[in-house]
């Protein structure tokens, strides 16, 4: 079972804990990619049938231009509900629209042929992004370059899929029905969608993308034209980076005159439109299938063998071809060429050689350059497109063959960009490298050419021991098959550090060589003993020998085996170890391993958890840590705990208490808090909040001058805001935590949006909340109004009011008024000032 | 010589380094941790409390005397009650740039670097507020 596992992750590069998401996220792109191709087909039909293929162009601009309206309502939009629920909104919006057209059509009126067009064009794009975007919160950058191109060719088998399924129904149920059948698949990614976010409910899916209420840099339109301004300088001032732009808007350009020329064809071979539509379901049914053997059976051997320069050659030259068949014969089996051609190497090859090409580029430039392209490139290299097309179609009544040898012209270009860029890539990887610029999780080599691996196993021999870390951190995304000639050598570096990041590679891969006698006995000792502690996790079996090996390993005087003592200890669940890993919460070298050991063992250690963080006796440190790790868990169980012990632990442990539970509430929505509880903590926080307030006004109106008294006035003015905050925090339990996170923000940070923001709040809380929290706020925000409306103060005296802080629970605050009572004590016995301090 | 001591409240200290820039944003009880890890020294007067070149591990606040800062043996600034000096010593172990000097009997308090990055461990809320007095000092830099 061991080996069939090791041989699955071999071939694959997918470990066993991601193969149940790897399942279902695959499932989920198939579906939408599916309904994607039907809906397709049948607009395309649609639209050819009853408006003409002349009309092309048109909507080609009017999908430039709502693509670009589109782009800045959707990062509104995942900004305010978060990810989640815009996934849910989105899919459930487009079932009812799909619905919507299947209903209108029975009208023929011609404006929903264009509304559907562009609807169309909108839900691939929307649907696809928001799939891989949800799919970088299921996995982790790591685990993404591995598993993600086994999750695309879901997407690809989802275009066999639906292009099959057009091609069969479309004569069966008639082209508008097959609308019916993509609302069907959209609703069963609804139920997917679910089960994604069941199965993630300890990280931040979710959570908004960004964080609620702060503005984001491209949020506003002045800050968009500056990173557009700045973007373009990147772009112009890096040549390869200029080469990509150039290459990438020929590419869109020709997309548009291979659209026109292939609907155009097509349009004059079939006399119905449910012919129309199975004949684009079945081009669709090829294009999948293509991609799908040329992914999986020459993809990656073109790319190690020939490089990136072939594989983003492929395209242009297959295309040049088409078009010079087309130009020579205009007819459908050209036409279809021309489609299978652009879709068949698109999907597979093309697609994998133009990501390498962003390898060279530093992350952050990376990022925001595939946006430039997205927002920029792509709309101007439509609009270019669809103006070209329009000027030979138009104006000058080009024949196909004409437009043919246009695009050919394009294509040519394309070709010898192509051939620019590809010296330029291995110039600017290899500048890259020197830099270290290129990061572990950017580099899928998997997928890279053979010049380019080869540039990067040199630097495993760089006398340079960082070069060499840096290139064990850069291969550690890819299987130890492709570096193993290296393992030898790199074992016996001179360098300690390089010697453990080997192993610890290795360890990260399960890759047996650790058990291998020359490791384990390894002339240096700690070598010796992280390869024991690394291979016990490998070949475990819970002996008394293995146990008493473990044990002495978790405590190693060197932080590297204990390190990986305690991994071990958490992959193999490891319970006599519990103790002491809850122990290293509190030691800064081992905290985030031990954390995310304890959280292997599941619910079965959080009653170890409650326990240490319930005992007074338990060292300070640890108990401050627990709370984070109980949230992190997940579970329900350490919800309950976590809400049973607010405001029973000290004043900071409860402040980690109260932090925990508002992550568990946003990571795990399903998660139920008593909210009774929830409601008797804000009484309670509402109670200190007055009774702190009133010493501070008191003070206020009785000033000291003296530097312990100014301190003490500022300490309570914190200690206020951060009851506040603590009184929303608990409020963000009950009802959404982003809305409630976004009043909050918007209050403190921008004054303008302040009546907004409680105006919002008044009308989201409950008639009891609103009473309470709403008139706080307004207070807090405006303090010479304070306690407006509320039950006035006592009457009380100097002593008094430091009395009550001396007496009270807030160890900071009790210093502060201890020292002041010290240092100006013969005041305090001066005849008391009573007076009455009304709100 | 300089002589540990352990005279100031934490609260005294908390005084001391309510004044420190690089501490602007930080909350009372966030200055009270930090003071837990300043250590008070006294220096007479004329002593080098650290030379240009030095490696760079802790930075200083003047609880009482003063301290005259050189290059090249060129006064560059003198400190007095309130004032910091090698606070880029807290995020930064590169040489000293200047020399300090004791001007009279100075009364510091001396945070070290690994003590500080230790405490940020600790209590991870006050890195962000760091964060915000160090960028708003760039940023002054840049601007100037």
């Amino acid at each position: 079972m061991r080996w069939s596992l090791q041989f699955f992750e071999g071939l694959f590069d997918i470990r066993r804990q991601e193969v149940g998401r790897v399942v279902l996220m695959s499932t989920y792109l198939l579906l939408v990619i599916a309904s994607y191709s039907v809906t397709k087909a049948v607009r395309d039909s649609l639209f050819v049938t009853q408006i003409g293929p002349a009309q092309l162009p048109y909507v080609y601009l009017l999908i430039a231009a709502a693509m670009g309206l589109l782009s800045i309502g959707y990062s509104r939009s995942i900004n305010r509900i978060g990810l989640y629920r815009l996934i849910r909104t989105t899919s459930l919006v487009a079932i009812s629209n799909l619905l919507l057209f299947w209903l209108v059509f029975r009208s023929n009126s011609a404006v929903w042929f264009y509304v559907l067009y562009v609807w169309g064009s909108l839900f691939g794009a929307v649907t696809a992004s928001q799939f891989w975007l949800l799919a970088t919160h299921v996995f982790n950058p790591r685990e993404a370059r591995r598993v993600f191109s086994w999750i695309g060719v879901g997407g690809i088998l989802g275009g066999v899929f639906g292009g099959a399924l057009t091609n069969q129904m479309a004569h069966r149920l008639g082209t508008e029905s097959l609308l019916i059948v993509c609302a069907g698949m959209m609703a069963a990614t609804v139920v997917l969608l679910r089960r994604v976010a069941h199965m993630n409910a300890g990280t931040e899916f979710n959570a908004s993308v960004t964080k609620p209420g702060v503005p984001k840099q491209d949020g506003s339109p002045n800050s968009e034209q500056t990173t557009g301004q700045t973007l373009f300088q990147q772009v112009r001032s890096s040549r390869h980076l200029t080469m990509m732009v150039c290459l990438l808007t020929i590419a869109v350009i020709v997309e548009a005159f291979i659209d026109y020329e292939y609907k155009f064809v097509a349009k004059q071979s079939f006399a119905s439109k449910d012919q129309l539509t199975a004949f684009f379901g079945s081009i669709t049914f090829y294009i999948g299938i293509f991609s799908l053997l040329f992914q999986t059976l020459a993809t990656n051997r073109i790319l190690k063998r020939f490089g990136v320069g072939w594989a983003i050659l492929l395209l242009p030259l297959g295309l040049m071809a088409a078009f010079v068949a087309m130009a020579m014969q205009p007819a459908l089996w050209t036409a279809a060429l021309l489609q299978l051609v652009d879709g068949g190497f698109s999907y597979s090859v093309h697609r994998a050689g133009m990501e390498l090409l962003y390898l060279p580029i530093p992350p952050q430039t990376r990022n925001a350059v595939k946006g430039f392209i997205d927002m920029f490139v792509d709309r101007a290299g439509r609009a270019a497109g669809a103006v070209l097309l329009l000027l030979f179609t138009a104006v000058l009544a080009f024949s196909i063959s004409s437009l043919s040898i246009i695009a050919s012209v394009f294509v040519a270009g394309w070709i010898a960009m192509a051939v620019a860029v590809k010296r330029e890539y291995l110039h600017s990887f290899r500048q890259g490298l020197e830099k270290k610029a290129i990061e572990t999780e950017s580099l899928d080599l998997g997928e890279v050419d053979r010049a380019t691996m080869r540039t990067l196993l040199l630097l495993l021999s760089s006398d340079d021991e960082l070069q060499v870390l840096y290139a064990l951190d850069l291969l550690s995304n890819t299987h130890p098959n492709r570096w193993r000639d290296h393992v030898n050598r790199l074992i016996q570096h001179p360098s300690s550090a390089v010697r453990a990041k080997t192993l610890a590679v290795l360890a990260g891969w399960n890759d047996p060589t650790i058990a291998r006698d020359e490791f384990i006995h390894h002339p240096d000792y700690e070598t010796a003993r992280i390869a024991t502690a690394v291979a016990l996790r490998l070949q475990w079996t819970n002996s008394v020998r293995n146990r008493a090996l473990l044990n002495n390993l978790l405590y190693d005087s060197s932080i590297a085996v204990a390190r990986e003592a305690v991994v071990t200890a958490g992959v193999i669940q490891y319970s006599e170890a519990v103790p002491l890993l809850i122990d290293k919460l509190a030691d800064n070298r081992f905290r985030r391993d031990a954390r995310h050991a304890l959280l292997q063992f599941g619910d079965a250690v959080i009653p170890d958890l409650v326990r240490r963080l319930s005992d007074d006796a338990e060292d300070p440190v640890i108990r401050r840590r627990i709370p984070k790790a109980l949230a992190l868990s997940g579970k329900q169980a350490a919800a309950i705990a976590l809400i049973e012990r607010l405001h029973r632990l000290d004043f900071h442990l409860d402040y980690s208490v109260l932090k925990a539970l508002n992550r568990i509430r946003t990571t795990a929505p399903d998660i139920i808090i008593n909210e009774d509880l929830v409601r008797a903590a804000i009484n309670k926080e509402l109670d200190e909040y007055d009774r702190l307030r009133s010493v501070e006004s008191w003070l206020r109106v009785n000033q000291r001058n003296h530097p312990v008294f100014s301190l003490l006035l500022r300490a309570i003015d914190e200690r206020l805001q951060h009851r506040v905050e603590r009184i929303f925090r608990l409020v963000g339990l009950i009802y959404s935590p982003h809305d409630i996170y976004s009043v909050y923000y918007n209050c403190h940070i921008k004054p303008a949006l302040r009546p907004a923001a409680i105006e919002f709040l008044d009308n989201l809380l409950d008639q009891e909340l609103k009473k309470k929290v709403t008139p706080l706020l307004e207070e807090t925000l405006d303090p010479e109004n304070a306690f407006r409306g509320r039950t006035p103060f006592q009457f009380m005296s100097f002593s008094a009011a430091l009395s009550m802080l001396t007496n009270g629970d807030d160890p900071w605050l009790k210093a502060i008024a201890e020292e002041l009572q010290r240092q100006i004590g013969e005041e305090c016995d001066e005849p008391r000032k009573r007076r009455f301090i009304s709100g | 010589m300089n002589q540990e001591s352990a005279a100031l409240s934490a609260v005294d200290k908390v005084l001391c380094l309510q004044t420190v820039d690089v501490f602007k944003h930080a909350t009372t009880e966030m200055l009270a941790y930090v003071g837990s890890i300043a250590n008070e020294i006294t220096a007479p007067s004329g002593h080098v409390i650290f030379s240009e070149d030095d490696i760079s591990d802790a930075m200083y606040v003047v609880v009482s005397g003063r301290a005259r800062l050189d290059k090249d043996g060129k006064e560059i600034l003198t400190v007095g009650p309130g004032q910091s000096f090698g606070t880029w010593a807290l995020l930064d172990k590169q040489p000293r740039m200047l020399t300090a000097t004791a001007m009279d009997d100075v009364h510091l308090l001396r945070i070290r670097s690994d003590d500080f990055y230790d405490l940020l461990s600790d209590h991870d809320e006050i890195t962000p507020v760091i964060f915000k007095a160090v960028i708003e000092r760039v940023n002054r830099l840049i601007a100037d």
